[in-house]
């Protein structure tokens, strides 16, 4: 069905980024690709689908060819009904207004007649559960959704091969799974299917065979039983240290007390109370929507509780702006791109130390080697690696040498090796008396960052204790908050 | 109204745009404004309009004030009412036909297919991109960085702009794969939404052209 | 690369529109760079006739959503069409600039006059008034866009 000999492929202005593959995925097939970042997984996928070399460009050597067609000889524009591809990033996949408009997008492309896109339309929508979305945006969707809304974009033009690239994305474990039931069952239809992932988990057991990419090259290659110890030989599979508990003082640093928040008639959070002391290390754990980052906002003056109060260092923190906290509460969000701004990565650090006035000092020097960025600090922060830009923007929040970080989201969309990489380097800010406070939805490295874990379950605080003791808590598991233990992860 | 075709819409909203636009005479100007008024809580746009305005009122005032001090009271008068049925008709003109509609019509026209396609699309990224404006913002001010709009804060303004343009050419590079992936730029598209002309609304766009040819004549003789 | 140019005609006409709102105070004027700044960038990015067509694209947006009037099609088209012309005739983002300035300052500030009230024209001195009230707007917005371009060239993130 799909056969690629020796592929070598370069970008424009870019080294060698696959370095000779062979790959062949037969009718029927349930294909994973894992790897770390920039491995050449997506790079990968846009070769099935002749994305590389139409639309790329680049130097493309080696055969490939798709249902008996060259790619080179064909357009995109006729591949695309072989080999449905899945983009990684959902945003850009929906483009329609609706999720009608969606789904009939590439139909209207083919030139098929009205009314039967309408028959297509229903369905594929009755296949995958989405006929109460057709007349939604895309926009107000959640994560999940957009997710399936994606399938069935691709999935109604009947592709002979449906490519996902990381259809997991940000997907929470419950939402992930529904996705992954719904491959599943496309498979069983006699679908070939590819997925590309960075946590391959228990989607190995749906799996017929397994590529694992590093580097351009082939890690492994071969079905998915024997495939853990070579991940975990090349670290794509985080080996975390034990975690030592450590004695924390009793001087509670930052306290929410009942605190609620309301956007129109919707009650976002709802009696939110906690405390947490000096020197702590707590995750705070929920599932897409169950509010983690609206709490955390609340933090550091970038929202006001509609109820209820925040305290810092027993002081109520209403009224205080933003850049007024930045000093104590550092506050890092889930995308680093979101601050980027200067182009030395040096410059990009310092912003927040200089507006507030403290200048470079020993604590900078300090932080370059902890953040182990002394080789990045003339280069452009727009073009690092996603590893390399969530450091720089850890970094730049850490300048201002607060006394509580707050990270939201850290490991999204980052391989295990950083995952690991970042367990260190917290483990380190917490011998460092730092307080952290990290939102994740990724339980194993919530256990390996963290002894007290804060449960969010629809705005309220559901669980609040200790990961071990709260693992496997029946109630949480009934309520949804909490996967259960058996599932994995 | 809605179950007018989207043509014969279009056609009949820049009519009346026209109208107001030849139209010169005192009494025909308010005669245009009460007519305007009345049809706002009729469409149930009252309160959307009186959103909008909240913005246009300075530009009105504005040119009135420059109009009284070139002239005098009564030319001020008439312009302002002038603009303020101007807005308003425009106003309700956009409100009753969606992109999609104007998208479709515009390519039934013959304006390019990718005209429409920007046009709806468009659209759609407008709240993700006010989402990553806002996240930005967010961002930034949690290191400091004031970004409300005063004065003080003009050189933190690219602080807000860079991070924006720099992931708006990410995702505009992956848009335009997702495009390609589902066939953008195939010849001989065909189209979901099927409209047909009626008799009955060819005639009434030519009788409303009628009327506008004579209403012209009529405010300049 | 036609769909590439196309994506980005997209996002510059939704960025247009969702940053419509942002003004810096200068004295009692309030300077809207936005839309003049993507004409600039649109200008030197993509050439004039996608500068042209984001340009109407936004100000029909901006219509439909509320957020402008009719004035914002000549106000935003014209200086779209030179600055484009300017930027394809002499490779040169400061020529782009001026463009855009001459385009929507002058001409588009003339069009707009002449859509609010024809019988302004031949009172040199109220449309001058009217003038200054649009070009507060240009020249903020055409600066931003230049210096926009620098940043992005000097980021790596735009060559020209
Ligand atoms: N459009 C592009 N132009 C130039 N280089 C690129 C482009 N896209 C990817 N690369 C480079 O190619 C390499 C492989 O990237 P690719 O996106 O295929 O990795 P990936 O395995 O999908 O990573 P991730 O898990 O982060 O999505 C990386 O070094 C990346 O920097
Ligand atoms: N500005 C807003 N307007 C309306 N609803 C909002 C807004 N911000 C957040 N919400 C809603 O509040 C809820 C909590 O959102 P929040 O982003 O805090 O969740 P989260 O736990 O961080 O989720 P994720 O894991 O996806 O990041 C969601 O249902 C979301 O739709
Ligand atoms: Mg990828
Ligand atoms: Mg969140």
């Amino acid at each position: 069905m799909i056969r690629l000999s020796d592929i070598r492929y370069r970008y424009p202005r870019t080294g060698w980024v696959l370095k000779g593959i062979d790959l062949s995925v037969d009718d029927g097939e349930y294909l994973l690709i894992g790897g770390g970042n920039g491995s050449g997984k997506s790079t990968l996928g846009y070769i099935c689908n002749g994305l590389i070399p139409h639309h790329f460009g680049g130097m493309l050597q080696g055969s490939v060819t798709v249902a008996g067609l060259n790619t080179l000889k064909q357009n995109v524009s006729d591949l695309f009904v072989y080999v449905g591809l899945v983009l990684q990033n959902a945003d850009a996949q929906l483009f329609n207004s609706t999720v009608e408009d969606e789904i009939a997008f590439g139909l209207e492309s083919l030139g098929v007649p009205g009314p039967e896109i309408g028959e297509r339309i229903r369905e594929i929508s009755v296949t995958l559960g989405l006929e109460d979305l057709l007349s939604r945006s895309p926009v107000t969707l959640s994560g999940g959704e957009k997710r399936l809304v994606a399938v069935a974009s691709v999935l109604v033009l009947n592709p002979s091969v449906l490519l996902l690239d990381e259809p997991y994305g940000d997907l929470d474990w419950a939402a992930s799974e529904k996705v992954r039931q719904t491959l599943l069952k496309i498979n069983q239809n006699g679908k070939t299917v590819i997925v590309t992932e960075q946590r391959l988990g228990n989607l190995l057991e749906d799996a017929t065979g397994c590529l694992i990419l590093d580097e351009g090259k082939v890690l492994y290659q071969g079905i998915a039983q024997h495939v853990h110890e070579a991940l975990s030989r090349a670290h794509l599979l985080p080996n975390y240290s034990k975690r030592h508990n450590k004695p924390v003082g009793k001087a509670t640093l930052l306290s929410a007390r009942d605190l609620s928040y309301r956007i129109g008639e919707k009650e976002i959070l709802t009696g939110v109370s906690f405390d947490l002391r000096k020197g702590e290390s707590v995750a705070l754990i929920g599932r897409n929507g169950s509010g983690k980052t609206t709490l955390l906002k609340h933090f550091n003056g970038l929202l006001k509780p509609s109820a209820g109060k925040v305290t810092f260092l027993g002081e109520d923190i209403r009224g205080k702006s933003p850049s007024e906290m930045a000093a104590h509460v550092g506050l890092s969000f889930q995308n680093p791109n979101d601050q980027f701004f200067k182009y030395r990565v040096k410059d990009e650090v310092l912003v927040g130390p200089r507006k507030l006035g403290k200048l470079p000092g020993e604590w900078t020097k300090e932080m370059w080697d902890v953040f182990d960025l002394h080789g990045l600090l003339n280069r452009s922060p727009y073009r690092l690696s996603e590893g390399e830009k969530k450091r720089v923007s850890l970094a730049s929040i850490l300048a201002m040498r607060p006394q509580l970080l707050i990270l939201d989201e850290p490991t999204s969309g980052q391989d295990g090796r950083f995952r690991e990489a970042l367990a260190i380097l917290l483990a380190a800010l917490d011998n460092l008396d730092f307080t952290l406070l990290i939102a994740t939805h990724d339980l194993e490295f919530a256990h390996a960052i963290a002894d007290r874990w804060i449960v969010l379950h629809d705005g309220r605080v559901v669980g609040d204790g200790s990961p071990d003791a709260l693992w496997g808590d029946k109630r949480l598991v009934q309520l949804g908050a909490l996967p259960s233990p058996e599932a994995g992860n | 109204m809605t179950r007018l075709d989207p043509r014969t819409r279009l056609a009949l909203g820049l009519m009346a745009i026209a109208a107001v636009f030849v139209a010169r005479e005192p009494e025909t100007l308010v005669v245009e404004s009460i007519i305007l008024l009345a049809a706002l809580p009729l469409l149930r746009l009252g309160k959307e309009w009186a959103h909008s305005f909240r913005y246009f009122w300075p530009m009105l005032g504005l040119v009135f004030v420059i109009a009284f001090f070139s002239f005098n009271l009564q030319v001020a008068l008439l312009l302002a009412i002038r603009l303020f049925n101007l807005l308003t008709a425009s106003f309700v003109f956009f409100r009753t036909v969606g992109p999609e509609e104007m998208g479709a019509t515009l390519n039934k026209l013959g304006v390019p297919y990718s005209f429409a396609f920007i046009l709806t699309t468009a659209m759609r990224y407008v709240p993700l991109i006010r989402q990553k404006i806002r996240n930005i913002i967010d961002a930034q001010s949690s290191r400091g960085i004031d970004l409300r709009p005063r004065l003080k804060n003009i050189g933190n303004f690219l602080a807000l702009l860079m991070p924006l343009l720099a992931q708006s050419f990410v995702l505009s590079d992956e848009l335009a794969l997702a495009m390609e992936s589902r066939g953008f730029g195939r010849k001989d598209r065909s189209s979901r939404r099927q409209y047909d002309l009626t008799f009955w609304e060819c005639a009434l766009m030519v009788g409303a052209l009628l009327l506008l040819v004579l209403f012209a004549f009529w405010e300049r003789r | 690369m036609k769909t590439r140019d196309v994506a980005r005609a997209v996002i510059l006409a939704a960025i247009a529109v969702a940053l419509s709102w942002f003004f810096i105070p200068v004295g009692i004027s309030k300077c809207y760079p936005v839309q003049h700044m993507v004409n600039v960038l649109a200008a030197v990015m993509l050439g004039p006739g996608y500068a042209v067509i984001i340009a109407t694209v936004a100000a029909i947006i901006r219509n439909i959503l509320g957020l402008g009037t009719l004035l914002a099609f000549p106000g935003g088209m014209i200086g779209a069409l030179l600055a484009g012309f300017a930027y394809r005739l002499s490779k040169n983002i400061y020529v782009a600039g001026l463009g855009e300035v001459v385009g929507t300052g002058i001409l588009g500030s003339l069009a707009s006059v002449w859509i609010v009230a024809p019988l302004f024209m031949g009172k040199t001195m109220a449309l001058a008034t009217l003038m200054v009230a649009f070009s507060v707007s240009t020249i903020g917005g055409t600066i931003i866009g230049v210096i926009a371009l620098h940043l992005l060239r000097k980021g790596g993130i735009w060559e020209p």
